[in-house]
């Protein structure tokens, strides 16, 4: 069939979805070389995006690590998925889980903000937190509260993933979204779960509001046997 | 004696490589009424709701409806511009009646019939009212394209959120622009057509310039056909994975 002829087509600058992932690098990540499961799936996260001709333009990453020495390390400043190179996450110190999570919410706004100076479109922002134990700074209970309220309020969906022995209902205080608790070391099939969901929500339009493909691979919902 | 047709019309939805078994949740219609006043209307039923095709086409069914039970068959004067709000939202709350009611027999609430509207309503010669909830986007254009007014896509914060006429606020959310006479073609679109068609917040007139041109100068089934491979083309699918509709109208001259 003829096309109509002459048309030319706008260009667009394409929408952006930005994703924050927060990681427990405390000292007892390293039984069981949790740490380096972990590592190994932040590999397969960085492959698995710039696989995605879509989302390596349009997922920006930002990781936050929260141990000793500092209490909020960026291990990665936010970058577009296709410059993304996978941090080596060190086990080391406690985890302030509620200064890590404050520390992304910041994070978040002002790089929507930066969105907003440039006009540049974006989705609503992913924070994924992970964690093997349980929140360790004091007031950590007012973060969990600032965070689960950013939720409600549209600002970002916040994603829990307890590891091992993880705290599940402190962790459950951080969002309204139900924690999940991995399966044994499975980091690879939650890295590439992720990347999954990034690949699909870096293409959903207004329309089609993608939901996030079922974690049923790595995680099994707390309270259950197994 | 019949007298000669108002408006020139021509429209067409193709489902976006993004939707499996090419099942198009947009739907459209444009209608020209007895007094020659022209009714065009657009809606994109949300690809996560089970029911969103039904949804639109509802919604473009009722409006429609309620847009010819105001006008008649009379040619109307001058632009009645709160009485055609009023029917375009007495249509809105028996779309979403309808919905209800097909939901009921379904089991499923108002939020399985999620979609949006863009629509406009124009007199040959006197102007119009465009009207819209959510994405997508309506544009009217001067002869030889000097001006154009343009009701723009509105999706809150998120790219990828909008809004419907599903939702318990939709009234906060329908916009209302009047056109003032001058304009003699009008584009009505989905948001998988603002993808291709709007840059920025503007519209890129060398994607609408050569549609209309086209679209003026060939019939109506041989129009509609090159638009939808138009619409179809490798580059437009590669631009955007969604449903594309767009309809054209101009006032006959």
């Amino acid at each position: 069939m003829n096309l109509i002829p002459d048309v030319a087509l706008a260009e667009n600058t394409s929408q952006r979805l930005p994703c924050v992932v927060v990681l427990d690098g405390s000292s007892s990540m390293a039984a069981n070389n949790a740490i380096g499961a972990l590592n190994d799936g932040l590999k397969l996260l960085e492959q698995d995006l710039k696989a995605d001709d879509v989302a390596r333009q349009r997922v920006r990453i930002l990781v936050l690590r929260v141990g000793a020495p500092q209490n909020v390390e960026v291990v990665t400043d936010w970058v577009d998925a296709i410059e993304f190179e996978a941090p080596e996450i060190e086990a080391n110190g406690t985890t302030p889980l509620g200064a890590g999570v404050r520390r992304a919410l910041d994070e978040i706004e002002t790089e929507k903000a930066r969105y907003r100076d440039h006009g540049i479109p974006y989705n609503r922002p992913w924070l994924f937190v992970l964690t093997d134990g349980e929140p360790t700074d004091p007031d950590w209970e007012s973060a969990a509260d600032e965070c689960r309220r950013a939720e409600e309020s549209g600002r970002v969906s916040v994603f829990c993933v307890g590891v091992g022995e993880a705290n599940m209902s402190k962790l459950g205080r951080f969002s309204p979204r139900q924690p999940l608790a991995l399966q044994g070391l499975a980091f690879r099939e939650f890295f590439l779960w992720l990347s999954r969901s990034a690949r699909a929500g870096s293409k959903s339009s207004p329309s089609e509001n993608i939901q996030m493909a079922a974690p049923s691979d790595w995680a099994v919902v707390p309270g259950r046997a197994g | 004696m019949t007298a000669a047709p108002a408006w020139r019309v021509a429209g067409t939805s193709v489902a976006g490589p993004c939707h499996a078994n090419d099942d198009c949740q947009d739907r459209h219609l444009v209608q020209v009424t007895p007094g020659g006043v022209l009714i065009a209307l657009v809606s994109d039923g949300a690809g996560s709701a089970k029911f969103s095709g039904d949804g639109a086409a509802l919604l473009c069914e009722h409006v429609g409806d309620a847009l010819v039970r105001l006008l008649g068959r009379s040619k109307p004067k001058a632009v009645a511009t709160e009485a055609l709000g009023e029917a375009v939202k007495a249509g809105i709350e028996a779309a979403r009646e309808a919905a209800l009611a097909l939901g009921a027999e379904r089991e499923a609430g108002l939020e399985a019939f999620h979609a949006t509207l863009v629509g406009a309503v124009m007199i040959p010669g006197k102007g119009g009212l465009f009207f819209h909830i959510g994405d997508g986007a309506a544009l009217a254009v001067s002869p030889a394209s000097e001006r154009w007014l343009l009701s723009p896509p509105s999706n809150g914060e998120y790219a990828d959120t909008t809004y419907f006429f599903t939702e318990h606020d939709w009234r906060e959310n329908l916009r209302f622009s009047p056109i003032e006479p001058g304009y003699e073609t009008i584009f009505v679109m989905t948001d998988g057509v603002t993808d291709l068609g709007l840059q920025g917040a503007q519209p890129h007139m060398p994607f609408f310039d050569p549609i209309g041109r086209f679209l003026a100068g060939a019939s109506r089934e041989e129009g509609q056909l090159a638009l939808r491979a138009t619409l179809d083309s490798e580059a437009a699918r590669g631009r955007s994975g969604d449903d594309k509709t767009l309809v054209w109208a101009q006032a006959a001259r």
